[in-house]
């Protein structure tokens, strides 16, 4: 855009200038026309002088060789400022000032010797008759020359520029629309084509696939709107994995509720039916059988528990609690466990229902630990750190990193979910829950949980045992 | 005994059937009805001192059915059964004036239980408002002269007159007592 408009300019420019010469050599030619007007003055003087010598006026005669001077110096100013070609001319003036000259002095001899009428012939015949139409002759052709060559270069000359100056225009035109197609080009194949890409992407993306590829190729702003546009999209992916996710766990939570009603409903009934007949039913053995039922239909009841906690959304309010009461609220339940299997409890604070397993792990006595401590862990927020170390047997190390699976267990009553809901539950708040264990040593379950700071705190336990 | 009728709403049979012949073999007298439409109408026959409902009924639905007989009796304890066991059913119902909620599959002896407290708390209930409008009544006599029961304002009861002697209309019965059914065994 920039390039033609200064081609067009520079060729002004010169342009400019080359008239600006052919406008000056006209005027040198101009001035040098007048040189000749003060030769031509200076020989008219001339012919005046005799003139004037003829008429009486004696100081005229001096006066020739002054004009004769003037003359000189004129005609030879004007010769030489004549082109080349045109030299005869200034031969021709020179021969009729040299006749001229020569005419004066038999004019001045035969006047000076009486014979007036004679030079005044002479000075007629000479002079007037023959010389100065001569003169006048070769003045006409000399101007007819001047104006001729002056106003011809002239005119050779702007119609050379003239021409110069449209071939040069054209050929900027003719650059200019290649440039410009060249241009044009480049610009498509780095600029265009990368965006069409792009609105490419986004329609597909905003009709839904948002696994659409987006590759950013430059480095320059088309670039970076890719690039922004690209991780624009990945979030969205992610956000809408997550939708998807808890949209499945809505239902699942959903379908889990109805799948719990349908199963405890029917439960109800039999344990119903089974405690009536347990009431009413004669011996002990009967009674027996039917305690059985009773507890069969309490325990798969525990199963549907732990299934619906597990799979519950969790609208989930995390509450200030004090460690303190967290232990001593879900102590309370295992107390009389605590107590049936000897075991010596040394709290220093709070556990969940870890605890459950821990009792487990220890049928016959042993030492249960229970220790908090607040720890600065990585993150803004202090921790508290929960330790539930048990005297059992301990895990092996297979089956470590299983054991918060959900559905896992190695009880034969259990559901496996215990875990897996505690940590799900840590995890929630905003902490993390890790167990280590050895053979022979025993186990310790490590939570951290989150300090409380403004309204948000570690979540009470809900007691699930 | 008094005050022992209890309305057992629940489409589940065999747990209803169960809860009725336990509650009977404990001196109650219960009822089952297996839906809310069903249970409104026993109300008014049976006029029960105790109801168990379902959450879950088919058609209207327990917390209706809540709602509904708190419309005409707000003192009549309800509890709620459920098999969802959530905390946030549990206080919505709570809120709206269930006496208790109660996790499904229920121990039928727990139930009985549930039915004594309520049962004690209705009548504890009743005796209150029985000595509370007695004394209200005593602190609020009637006119002298005709001893009609209106105006309580405190005037009234300095003056212990509402009306000019034109008023009296002969053959008033005075001072209406409240009625004997309620009166509590002592």
């Amino acid at each position: 855009m920039v390039l033609p408009t200064l081609f067009v300019g520079i060729q002004a420019i010169r342009t400019n200038a080359l008239e600006g010469g052919t406008l000056e050599a006209l005027g040198q030619r101009l001035a040098h026309s007048r040189t000749y007007a003060e030769v031509e003055d200076a020989m008219f003087n001339q012919t005046q002088v005799v003139w004037r010598y003829l008429s009486g006026d004696p100081a005229a005669k001096k006066e020739f060789p002054l004009t004769e001077q003037v003359v000189d110096f004129w005609l030879d100013r004007w010769a030489a400022g004549l082109p080349s070609g045109d030299v005869k001319l200034a031969d021709g003036v020179r021969k009729i000032e040299t006749d001229i000259r020569g005419v004066a002095a038999r004019v001045f001899k035969l006047y000076d010797s009486g014979q007036r009428q004679a030079a005044y012939l002479t000075a007629r015949q000479e002079l007037v008759e023959r010389l100065q139409p001569a003169l006048a002759e070769v003045n006409r052709e000399i101007y007819r020359q001047a104006r001729e060559f002056s106003v011809q270069r002239a005119f050779s000359q702007v119609a050379a520029i003239v021409a110069t100056e449209r071939r040069v225009l054209w050929s900027i035109i003719f650059l200019a629309l290649v440039a410009g197609l060249a241009a044009s080009w480049l610009i498509s194949r780095s600029l265009a084509r990368p965006l069409n890409e792009l609105r490419h992407a986004m329609a597909v993306v905003g009709a839904g696939d948002l696994d659409h590829a987006i590759e950013p190729r430059s480095s320059d702003e088309i670039g970076d709107l890719a690039r922004a546009f690209a991780q624009m999209t990945e979030k969205l992916r992610q956000s809408r994995a997550q939708l998807v996710q808890s949209e499945k766990l809505a239902s699942i939570g959903q379908m889990a509720a109805g799948v719990a009603h349908g199963l405890r409903n029917p439960l109800a009934s039999l344990r119903a039916a089974a405690q009536l007949a347990q009431h009413r039913v004669e011996g002990p053995a009967a009674r027996e059988q039917l305690n059985a039922i009773i507890e069969q239909v309490d325990r798969l009841d525990q199963r549907i528990a732990h299934l619906l906690a597990f799979s519950r959304p969790a609208p989930f309010r995390p509450l200030r609690e004090s460690v303190r009461a967290l232990v001593d609220g879900a102590l309370s339940g295992f107390a009389e466990l605590l107590r049936q299997r000897r075991i010596e409890l040394a709290v220093a604070v709070p556990p969940t229902l870890r605890v459950s397993n821990a009792l487990d792990a220890m049928s016959d006595g042993g030492r249960l630990e229970i220790a908090a401590q607040s720890q600065s862990g990585e993150g803004a927020a202090d921790d508290v750190l929960l330790e539930i170390t048990d005297s059992g047997p301990g895990i092996p190390a297979e089956i470590l990193p299983n054991l918060c699976e959900p559905f896992f267990t190695t009880r034969p009553e259990g559901t496996g979910l215990g875990l897996a809901i505690a940590k799900r539950y840590v995890e929630e708040t905003g902490g993390r829950l890790d167990i280590a264990s050895r053979i022979g040593h025993g186990t310790t379950v490590r939570i951290w949980l989150p300090v409380a700071s403004g309204d948000t705190a570690p979540t009470p336990v809900r007691s699930l045992t | 005994m008094s005050g022992s009728t209890v309305l057992i709403v629940d489409d589940e049979q065999t747990l209803a059937r169960s809860a009725k012949a336990f509650l009977a073999d404990h001196g109650y007298e219960a009822e089952v009805a297996a839906s809310g439409e069903k249970a409104l109408e026993l109300l008014e026959s049976l006029q029960p001192d105790v109801v168990f409902a379902d959450v879950r009924l088919p058609g209207m639905s327990g917390i209706d059915l809540l709602k509904r007989i708190r419309e005409f009796d707000p003192v009549l304890p309800v509890i709620m059964l459920t098999a969802y066991g959530s905390i946030e059913g549990a206080v919505e119902a709570v809120k709206l004036g269930a006496f208790d909620y109660v996790k499904k599959p229920v121990d039928l002896e727990e139930l009985k239980l549930l039915a004594d407290r309520a049962r004690e708390n209705r009548l504890l209930k009743q005796e209150l408002s029985y000595y509370a409008l007695r004394a209200w009544w005593e602190s609020h006599p009637p006119c002298m002269r005709c001893s009609s029961a209106r105006a309580r304002s405190p005037r009234w009861r300095t003056r212990r007159r509402c009306c000019s002697p034109a008023k009296r209309a002969p053959g008033r019965v005075s001072s209406p007592t409240p009625s004997t059914r309620q009166a509590p065994a002592p």
